[in-house]
């Protein structure tokens, strides 16, 4: 049964939110806007959003793990969770209401993935009812995808399935996609000799807004690492470009993505493989085929 | 009034027929559809050509549209005389060597060498590219216009073609439900500007931009998508300067009647609506 239909732990918007470590936030922030077209959401923090949710991203301080917001589906199930990973010797942090509000979730619950990452499991994930109304026409649809890196493939994926309740979508070599729900993945394993985000991916709601933006980076002279591209596996486009402080972000857009129940593929490890159209990606290791 | 019903083959003059044979199946991905001792024709579609390169000088490029009949023909060398345009008359050989029935060839104002064609041959052998660019035939050309303003009343007046967009008064023109089969474009002199051939689909676009720059040939404008037509596009350059154009999705036009060309600025949005910028400097 497919994470579309069957009773899903996960909430309609599983991939809640990224929290980056950042050298420079004040840069990373003036990037947010400018480049990524978000919109700033709090005036205490570097939080921004991109879509009806009040966060997607927030910078912060470069001392502080990656966290991934995984958003499951209410208060109960949450619950259920915590209970049953302690029960397994998991260690389970109960986060204050305080990094509650700092998330926009009503709860939060702290695990760590095998890699070192902070991996938060959250409820009620706070909307705002202002329509999203960024400074420049990007053509945002909301924050989508994170690619993460991995010491330990085989312990994270494993995490990610059985502690996470992901699915293995597709592999490639051994970089491997996680489903979450209806989309083809949402959190993207990249083997690697370090922790850390290998990117944070925005959905635009058209292939012309994603080329419209390929071409205001190359404007903007801001670095594209990788594309633009066609992710094989997802069949999603995508352009993904160097922020400051070497953070890489992404557009994509999943208008003819691939989804299916099905057993996971395993395609070879080539350029092709990682992208359809024959892009190739040397500044960015975990993204390069060889 | 001329009734061009399709635009048939463009045929290129070049000093090196080794060369323009190999970037024209290597690179571009046409199939040779037959070898003469000094000419070489290349297919894209269910036709027996639709591109011939020959030897000779590369400034000669021809560009041939399809009409009805032999009556149509004989019509067609009437009106041009009778306007003062001088019209060759093909012989027995120079029908065979283009693959028609018949032809005749005439300079349009600007000075483009054209020509009308009958029966042009197809074939039944199944197109099948040197390399994967998803091509699914010969569409149209850009010509080189040294007066767009007079050449488009020619095209629209002397012949059937129809406005069916413009970008300042560069005139797209159909001659049939496709957006546009011939495109002026600006220029000192006679010449063909761009040839184009229609691909399957946006990812050979793009499977072909990175093939392309794999391989060193140089990209000048794109990829890109024209507001005109709707169409995805890359222009690159082959042999002898000529440029060649993959795209995919022009917007047909069904309803004649209601069709009302619309104007675009003379300004590089109106070429690329996602922002790529036009490297066409004319060698």
């Amino acid at each position: 049964m497919s994470k579309s239909d069957a009773v899903t732990p996960f909430s309609r918007q599983p991939l809640a939110y990224a929290r980056i470590p950042v050298l420079s936030p004040e840069a990373a922030a003036r990037f947010a806007i400018d480049v990524l077209g978000l919109e700033r959401s709090d005036h205490n923090e570097l939080a921004f959003r991109s879509d009806d949710r009040c966060r997607s991203i927030v910078f912060t301080d470069e001392a502080a793990p990656l966290a991934i917001g995984i958003a499951l589906a209410d208060e109960e199930t949450l619950e259920r969770k915590a209970e049953a990973l302690s029960s397994r010797q998991v260690s389970v942090t109960e986060l204050d209401k305080e990094a509650c509000r700092s998330r926009a979730v009503r709860r939060a619950f702290s695990i760590t993935d095998p890699t070192g990452h902070s991996i938060e499991l959250v409820a009620r994930v706070e909307l705002s009812a202002r329509r999203l109304y960024p400074l420049r026409d990007s053509g945002l649809a909301g924050f989508s995808t994170v690619g993460i890196r991995s010491r330990g493939i085989d312990a994270d994926v494993r995490f990610w399935c059985d502690t996470i309740d992901a699915e293995v979508a597709d592999r490639v070599g051994d970089i491997t996609y996680l489903r979450m729900d209806a989309a083809h993945h949402r959190i993207a394993l990249y083997p690697s000799d370090r922790a850390g985000l290998v990117y944070a991916s925005f959905a635009v709601k058209s292939h012309d807004d994603l080329m419209r933006e390929a071409y205001f980076l190359e404007e903007r002279q801001v670095r594209i690492v990788h594309g633009p591209g066609l992710e094989t596996a997802s069949n999603r486009v995508f352009v993904r470009f160097q922020g400051p402080d070497g953070a890489v972000f992404a557009f994509e857009f999943n208008g003819n993505e691939e989804q299916g129940d099905r057993r996971p593929r395993q395609f070879a490890l080539d350029r092709y493989a990682l992208c359809a159209w024959g892009s190739s990606c040397r500044d960015v290791r975990e993204l390069a085929a060889a | 009034m001329i009734e061009l019903i399709d635009i048939s083959y463009v045929r290129l003059g070049t000093p090196d027929l080794g060369l323009a044979e190999d970037f024209a199946t290597r690179v571009l991905g046409l199939q040779v559809g037959e070898r003469g001792g000094k000419s070489v024709y290349l297919r894209s579609d269910r036709r027996a050509h639709t591109l011939c390169y020959y030897e000779g000088d590369p400034r000669e490029q021809t560009v041939a549209f399809e009409v009805r009949d032999a009556t149509a023909l004989d019509a067609a060398a009437g009106a041009l005389e009778s306007i003062g345009h001088p019209v060759h008359r093909g012989t027995a050989s120079e029908c065979a060597a283009r693959k028609v029935r018949g032809f005749i060839g005439f300079k349009d104002p600007t000075g483009n060498n054209v020509e009308l064609v009958i029966r042009p041959e197809m074939s039944g052998k199944r197109y099948y590219g040197m390399r994967d660019a998803g091509i699914t035939g010969f569409n149209h050309v850009g010509l080189n216009s040294t007066d767009p303003v007079r050449d488009e009343k020619f095209w629209t007046t002397v012949c059937n073609a129809r406005v069916s967009d413009r970008i300042g008064d560069i005139a797209l023109m159909r001659v049939n439900a496709i957006h546009h089969t011939l495109a002026l474009a600006p220029a000192s002199g006679p010449g063909i500007q761009h040839v184009n051939h229609q691909v399957e689909s946006n990812d050979d676009v793009m499977r072909s931009f990175y093939h392309l720059t794999d391989h060193q040939v140089p990209i000048v404008f794109g990829p890109g998508r024209h507001p005109t037509s709707g169409a995805c596009f890359l222009y690159f350059r082959g042999p002898n300067g000529m440029v060649f154009e993959y795209s995919v999705g022009v917007d047909e036009i069904q309803d004649e009647a209601a069709h009302h060309p619309r104007q675009f600025g003379f300004e590089p949005t109106s070429l690329c609506m996602w922002g790529s910028k036009s490297n066409f400097v004319p060698t």
